[in-house]
């Protein structure tokens, strides 16, 4: 059986600089051996991730009120990053989404599969698109007011437009205000 | 006259939730059942009409009444929940006092709209049904109490559409000598049937009675449902929700469980949940309750009732340590040979997460433990419920609730959107 002292390299103390008895963890020794030979392996500085942080913080992104050098140009014209909510949501409590299936409006850019924007809160006027209910079914539709009534226009030569006569069940549920199309 | 206040109920709420994105249920009775599939939890007034009871068990209602025509629904309370937070915030657009009484009630301050009550209903009531597609009914009076009984008289009466003010003294007494004991808020029928005992046959006469003499025959909560009546308010609005004082997850079995084993993977899917409501609140619980109980409507199983505390040596919000004391607590409580209905997890003692004082022995969560359930949380948030959870919580939960007709959660999922 080999003694592991007798092994070069590994209890031997080093020929040549000083050295100094430490006690360090297991990992980090190791790692300080691994990179003494020549060993070291990408993970292994994980070594020195592993050990529990004894406090937490926060710290703010930009602060103008630092004590000594120069303060940040940027300071003044600091915005809030672009919120997607913001433009898409006029009225949260009153927008809800829906997702289309249809391909009566892809002239207006509205294809099946794309999230359909619907604000509840605006009234509908003349040629706007709006989420109708005719006869208990759902449909996407231009709004285009006729006189007295009332006409429901497809974009799309395929789909006839519908004109709404006063005994069918008619009323708009929203009115359609943006698109979102995944690529 | 105090200032007025309002109250604000939602029709019919959840029958309602279901039917604005299913139009096809309008003018249908349609009923909503309680977790599990169980009982009748709310009724389209079409459902009313037929007849069918509230909180009665479903099964017991399909043999009384002919059910054929009525839609069920499994609760979604994830709709729900997302349309009431909708209304509540319109809501808050009429009023500088708001207090949100429960998912389909609040309480509106109008002081200041008195020469414009009835204008001002009507414009809420208009907005919250166009912008939600929710309607509600809206009481005004004096006090809560009185508001309560406006708001009745808005529900029932299609001549009020939607709106009903008790302003007035001689309007008061004539509505509350239209109405029983039991429509009057917090009065049941024993109370009633005492109160008729003593020739109180009606709110009005009760409104009448001297409130000393009932706050000593009775307590002083029936005095101060006197002096309401009398139009001198008694419960102010509260604007700020009170801290929550517990956390309560629990649900019925689909079916009975009698292993340990499925019990233990129960409980500990609602102690997680449980956890997560309270870090969702930022506070940590320093005592647990677990419970299971057999089926008290077989009279013919054997019984048995457990509730097992639990304190835990320092106040947590870590799942780790409180599936831990579910488990403790699920061991001291659990007795083989009973065939379980229901069981649940309450967190009590609950305090500021940020504020738990450390004990000699045992460490308050650690950084390294809040990082933890932070991740977990927002992993959850972000790709749905359960995407990680503990193992404790097992994977096929086949004790899972029964929600047999569940509408799609169009509100809160991009995968559930209405197709239109």
């Amino acid at each position: 059986m080999q003694g592991y002292t007798s092994r070069k390299g590994i209890g031997g103390r080093p020929r040549g600089e000083p050295t100094a008895v430490l006690r360090l963890p297991l990992p980090v020794a190791n790692l300080a051996r691994r990179l003494r030979e020549g060993t070291l392996r990408a993970g292994d500085i994980n070594a020195f991730l592993d050990v529990e942080a004894a406090g937490e913080g926060s710290v703010p992104l930009i602060d103008g009120t630092a004590a000594c050098g120069f303060p940040s140009p940027a300071d003044d014209y600091l915005d809030s990053p672009l919120d997607f909510n913001e433009l898409l949501i006029r009225n949260p409590a009153a927008t809800f989404a829906v997702r289309l299936s249809s391909d009566s409006m892809t002239g207006a850019g509205l294809f099946p599969g794309d999230i359909a924007v619907v604000d509840r809160s605006v009234t509908p006027t003349a040629g706007c698109i709006v989420l109708a209910l005719l006869d208990g079914e759902f449909t996407v539709k231009r709004y285009r007011p006729r006189g007295n009534g009332l006409v429901l226009e497809a974009e799309n030569a395929s789909f006839p437009d519908i004109e709404i006569s006063a005994e069918r069940a008619f009323e708009v549920w929203g009115v359609i205000t943006k698109s979102i199309r995944m690529l | 006259m105090a200032p007025p206040i309002a109250l604000v109920d939602c029709n019919n709420f959840y029958a309602s939730c279901e039917r604005v994105f299913q139009p096809a249920l309008r003018g249908k009775p349609v009923v909503v059942l309680s977790n599990n599939d169980g009982c009748v939890i709310a009724r389209s007034n079409e459902a009313k009409a037929l007849g069918i009871d509230m909180g009665e068990p479903w099964h017991i209602c399909r043999k009384r009444v002919d059910t054929g025509g009525v839609i069920v629904r499994s609760s979604n309370y994830t709709l729900y929940g997302d349309l009431s937070a909708r209304v509540m915030q319109i809501l808050a657009g009429f009023t500088p006092d708001l207090e949100i009484y429960s998912i389909d009630e609040a309480f509106l301050g109008f002081a200041g709209f008195e020469d414009r009550l009835v204008p001002h209903a009507r414009e809420l009531r208009r907005t919250v049904l166009q912008w939600t597609g929710i309607p509600v009914s809206v009481g005004i009076a004096p006090t809560k109490t009185l508001a309560k009984v406006a708001n009745r008289r808005a529900k029932k009466d299609p001549a009020c559409a939607g709106v009903f003010v008790l302003q007035n003294e001689a309007a008061i007494d004539a509505e509350l000598s239209a109405i029983e004991l039991t429509d009057l808020w917090g009065v049941a029928r024993r109370l009633a049937a005492r109160l008729r005992d003593l020739g109180i046959a009606n709110p009005l006469m009760l409104k009448r009675t001297d409130p000393r003499f009932l706050r000593e025959r009775f307590n002083v909560v029936l005095e101060r449902l006197v002096l309401e009546l009398r139009g001198i308010p008694c419960m102010v609005l509260e604007d700020t929700p009170p801290q929550r004082k517990s956390i309560m997850v629990s649900r019925s079995f689909s079916r009975m469980l009698d292993t340990r084993h499925e019990l233990k993977e129960a409980v500990a899917t609602f102690a997680a949940r449980a956890a997560e409501k309270l870090r969702s609140q930022k506070l940590a619980a320093g005592r647990m309750i677990v419970f299971l109980h057999t089926n008290r409507f077989r009279p013919q199983d054997a019984q048995y009732d457990g509730v097992q505390p639990v304190t835990l040596p320092v106040a947590t919000a870590d799942t780790g340590r409180l599936l831990a004391a579910a488990e403790h607590g699920l061991a001291a409580l659990y007795r083989p040979g009973f065939r379980y209905k229901k069981a649940g997890v309450i967190l009590l003692d609950l305090a500021a997460a940020e504020a738990v004082q450390r004990e000699l022995f045992d460490a308050a969560d650690s950084p390294a433990s809040r990082a933890r359930m932070r991740a977990v949380d927002a992993l959850n948030r972000r790709f749905g419920r359960d995407t990680v959870c503990y193992a404790a919580s097992g994977v096929r939960r086949a004790w899972k609730l029964r929600m047999g007709y569940l509408s799609p959660r169009y509100t809160t999922s991009w995968e559930e959107l209405l197709r239109v």
